[in-house]
């Protein structure tokens, strides 16, 4: 079931409000699980049976990490928790990528698989997992009824597309949460904020999207409607994941759950790094503290190695280095189970430690060519260039194959015998010239400034809940007439 | 250890670690301090355990708010 949808926002929806809030509260958990297994049942009535499995597999590992203290036995229990959890995933999203490859190496030895991608399975099994590991490093006391581990695993408004909601994060409100009207009302507003960010911004540029990628030929794309589809690409995906994430986030508020956030505005970023800070939090964070962290605290001791030999800067280089390889392998290969979302996660782990051993080199030049790093001009140039940067990323992204970006790449760059500018361009430039300018403002945080500047009767409840209501009506307007609905993180 | 001893050890640390002089107060944060993200907190973080003498568990690594929780911590352990 998806949120943006008439089944849910007039018949799940108000039935699952109507049932938790008449309910006495000693039942509402056990209603809440159960309405979230519906709806997980509703799109998937086999694979709910597979996430159950996992719930009831973190459920016992959650019981067994805190049975003793000693660190052997708690890091033992985790290595079982992490290689049971990512062998269900792995069967369930990679064996029939990992078939299909040892297959081509070394000829059809292997009857490949057609095994179907659970929904969601990317995002349960990340959030099972943070639950074992936070219960074991104390961040949540553990949970000795399984309904609340199905809870918060299955938990429907983050049980799709995310945020990797932490176990840490809402502990203490599957026990004790306080619903308050005034967070059902900031709830109600996000969520509408959400949907119409998806359902008016999002499909909307996605056509012209959509329109670029689905080239014949790479000679038939201009340059110019090359950049414009990634262009409208980024704006896709942005207000498509964003918008779910404040829906998602709006939808726990109305249930007196307190979500952190997922995006900042990532394309006012002024780094690469700044940009991971700002874009999926949830799961940048997710692999900074349970990877991250620990990969990079293991490697101490060879930093201290390389420290004698080669120097204190390589010293701390080398564990950085390894430990963000490791991060962004893994961040691409959860993308997805292709060698495209792989390449994109070497991409970004490539400039990330480059820009990592480069630092000092350039802190060098700047100072010497006496650029000032805090003027406008400068920050207008560090977003240029970092917006670029992620432009090209998207494109591997996008590509449904290698062998697709390639040829998209070489349009962009006006290398695959295409022209500069044709007129398909400029007309879709104009068809799409509102949107995207929407989207292009959108992006940026024009209206908190904006609310802060005016403040008074603009920035007040009322006004709030009176656009809310005409992005309301707006949109479901949207939905009931538009058949053209994707749904890209759907796919993870 | 009073706490003003080990502010001072640590001013003397974050200097190394970051490359510029610093003074540290119980309520610096990472956003206080440029250089100070994920990557070079690990490295601050082991550069302070060796100062001090002390190991810091992983839950208290990923869940310090700020210098002052720091400070306490180290007061405990040496």
């Amino acid at each position: 079931m998806v949120f943006s949808s008439a089944v849910f926002l007039f018949v799940f929806l108000p039935a699952a409000l109507a049932g938790y809030y008449f309910l006495p509260r000693r039942f509402r958990n056990i209603f809440l699980t159960l309405a979230s297994l519906l709806f997980y049942a509703w799109g998937e009535p086999k694979f709910v049976l597979i996430m159950l499995l996992s719930i009831f597999m973190n459920y016992v590992f959650g019981l067994l990490v805190v049975r003793r203290e000693e660190e052997a036995y708690r890091r033992g229990i985790l290595a079982l928790m992490v290689c049971a959890n990512l062998s269900l995933f792995f069967v369930f999203k990679y064996l029939n990528f990992t078939i299909e490859n040892l297959n081509f190496l070394f000829g059809d030895v292997i009857p490949q698989t057609h095994i179907r991608l659970p929904i969601g399975i990317s995002f349960f099994t990340f959030q099972a997992m943070s639950y074992v590991f936070d219960v074991s490093l104390g961040r949540g006391e553990v949970q000795k009824n399984p309904m609340d581990v199905a809870l918060y695993i299955a938990l429907f408004p983050q049980l799709i597309a995310g945020p990797i909601v932490r176990y840490e994060t809402v502990a203490e409100e599957i026990r004790h949460r306080h619903e308050s009207l005034s967070d059902f009302a900031k709830g109600c507003r996000r969520f509408i904020v959400g949907m119409s960010k998806k359902v008016i911004l999002s499909n909307s540029i996605g056509i012209l999207a959509d329109q670029a990628f689905s080239f014949e030929k790479a000679a038939d794309l201009s340059a110019a409607f090359a950049w414009l589809g990634v262009l409208a690409y980024a704006f896709q995906i942005y207000f498509d994941f964003g918008g779910y994430s404040d829906m998602a986030i709006g939808l726990g508020l109305m249930f007196g759950f307190h979500f952190d956030e997922n995006f900042n505005y990532p394309y006012i970023s002024r780094t690469v790094s700044e940009f991971w800070q700002r874009w999926h939090i949830s799961l940048g964070s997710w692999f900074r503290d349970y990877l991250f962290y620990p990969v990079s605290r293991k490697l101490v001791p060879l930093g201290k190695k390389v420290k004698k030999r080669w120097g204190k800067a390589a010293g701390r280089l080398v564990p950085n280095v390894i430990a963000l390889a490791a991060v962004w392998l893994c961040t691409g290969v959860w993308h997805g189970a292709s060698w495209c979302y792989i390449l994109w996660g070497v991409y970004y782990g490539l400039l990330l430690i480059s820009s990592l051993i480069f630092q000092p080199t350039f802190k060098k030049w700047t100072m010497r060519l006496r650029v000032n790093t805090s003027s406008p001009i400068f920050g207008i140039f560090q977003i240029a260039r970092t917006f670029l940067l992620v432009l090209l990323g998207y494109v591997l992204f996008r590509s449904s194959s290698l062998s697709r970006a390639a040829e998209y790449y070489s349009a962009l760059f006006g290398l695959a015998g295409n022209a500069a500018t044709d007129s398909e361009a400029w007309f879709a430039l104009c068809q799409h010239a509102s949107i995207l300018a929407l989207c292009a403002l959108f992006s940026t945080p024009v209206l908190r400034w904006a609310g802060k500047k005016v403040g008074g009767v603009f920035a007040s409840e009322t006004a709030q809940n009176t656009v809310c209501f005409l992005l309301l009506v707006l949109s479901a307007a949207y939905i009931v007439s538009s058949s053209y609905n994707p749904f890209i993180y759907f796919a993870f | 250890m009073t706490n003003q001893e080990i502010i001072e050890k640590l001013n003397g640390v974050f200097s190394d670690v970051f490359d510029e002089e610093i003074v540290v107060t119980p309520q610096t944060t990472a956003s206080d301090i440029e250089d100070w993200d994920s990557l070079t907190h690990i490295t601050l973080i082991s550069e302070v355990e060796d100062a001090f003498n002390v190991k810091f568990s992983m839950k208290e690594v990923m869940g310090m708010q700020n210098v002052g929780e720091m400070i306490d911590i180290i007061q405990k352990r040496i």
